[in-house]
């Protein structure tokens, strides 16, 4: 009887049973390899067939239960672990920058343009879907927010107190929107020999204008602070030329 | 070296300040750039600065881009003298 080294293993063979016929007894479930061997030996009654014949049917339909629950679970990682990195292809439902409150959902998609759909990416690569390294509390979130240009105080208390919207955040928001948006319809030309190429390949996607800094909204903030920085975009000025 | 630890000057020296009086003054000055409320520049670790280097600690990875920026800035003004004095 075959020891199975993991639930990998068990969906393996459960897989070659069905697309090998000739598959040894060794490598079939035990439930099966027992209730074969049990026919075979026995002179059954009627009855007992039926009895036996209802009790495969059973681990059969276990069998694929277990089967189909493996395949949920390896798709979701319950069982593996991978480290699943947040590409923003949704709204996401965490929070982000610790205190500072969650964005929940979608920001929605543009008909019209490459970039004005999904959400900005995680650069960051994070696996918790935004940069946790550089906000790790709301404070590293006001100061980047007031270095671009939203007046918000400069302290470590949540922005968004009980979920209220901050309009500053809101702010940003629609100005990243509407910069995105421009850029997408050549309203607003981006360099076309930047020092970072790579860098502003990353003004893509929309937010949800919700008020509340969640991952994308974070995601959002790093790109245009790398910009800055890497390229010498002046974040105001873009969303001016956006307007 | 734990972050709830860490002393004034060590929070001070993480952030590429010195502990001389000029070093603090040098840091209130960068942070009042983001203060609501500026500390007054004595150059002395008062309660007030203290506060503030645990906020800009907290915040070290864009204080310090911040900080960088500026100095990038004045570099480039310093360079753009020499050459009009030359």
């Amino acid at each position: 009887m075959t020891t199975l080294k993991s639930t990998d293993d068990w969906a393996a063979n459960v897989v070659t049973q069905d697309d090998d016929p000739e598959a040894t007894l060794e490598s079939k479930p035990p439930a099966q390899a027992l209730a074969r061997v049990e026919v075979k030996e026995r002179g059954l009654t009627t009855g007992q067939k039926v009895g036996i014949g209802v009790g495969v049917g059973a681990t059969a339909a276990v069998g694929l239960a277990a089967f189909g629950l493996v395949r949920l679970g390896r798709s979701r990682g319950w069982f593996f672990n991978d480290t699943i990195v947040i590409d923003d292809d949704d709204g996401g439902s965490k929070s982000g920058g610790g205190k500072s409150g969650g964005n929940k959902s979608s920001g929605g998609k543009s008909s019209s343009g490459k970039r004005a759909t999904g959400k900005p990416p995680n650069i960051s690569k994070d696996p918790e879907g935004y940069n946790t390294t550089r906000f790790k509390s709301p404070g590293p979130v006001r100061l980047t927010m007031n270095a671009l240009g939203y007046k918000v105080a400069f302290n470590d208390e949540t922005l968004v107190p009980n979920n209220k919207p901050h309009p500053q955040v809101s702010r940003f928001q629609g100005d990243w929107n509407r910069v995105i948006k421009a850029i997408d319809s050549g309203k607003l030309k981006l360099p076309s020999e930047p020092r970072d190429k790579a860098s502003l390949a990353f003004y893509r996607g929309l937010l949800l204008v919700d008020g509340i800094p969640g991952k994308n909204t974070l995601n959002a903030l790093e790109i245009v602070f790398r910009n800055w920085f890497a390229n010498k975009l002046i974040w105001s000025q873009m969303v001016k030329e956006a307007q | 070296m734990n972050a709830r630890t860490m002393t004034p000057q060590q929070r001070l020296r993480k952030l590429g300040y010195t502990t001389s009086a000029a070093g603090i003054r040098e840091f209130q000055a960068d942070f009042n750039r983001f203060a609501a409320q500026p500390l007054l520049r004595t150059g002395v670790l008062d309660a007030e600065t203290i506060e503030a280097l645990e906020l800009a600690y907290c915040s070290r990875e864009v204080f310090e881009d911040l900080r960088d920026s500026r100095d990038l800035q004045r570099n480039r003004q310093q360079r753009g003298g020499r050459h009009s004095d030359g």
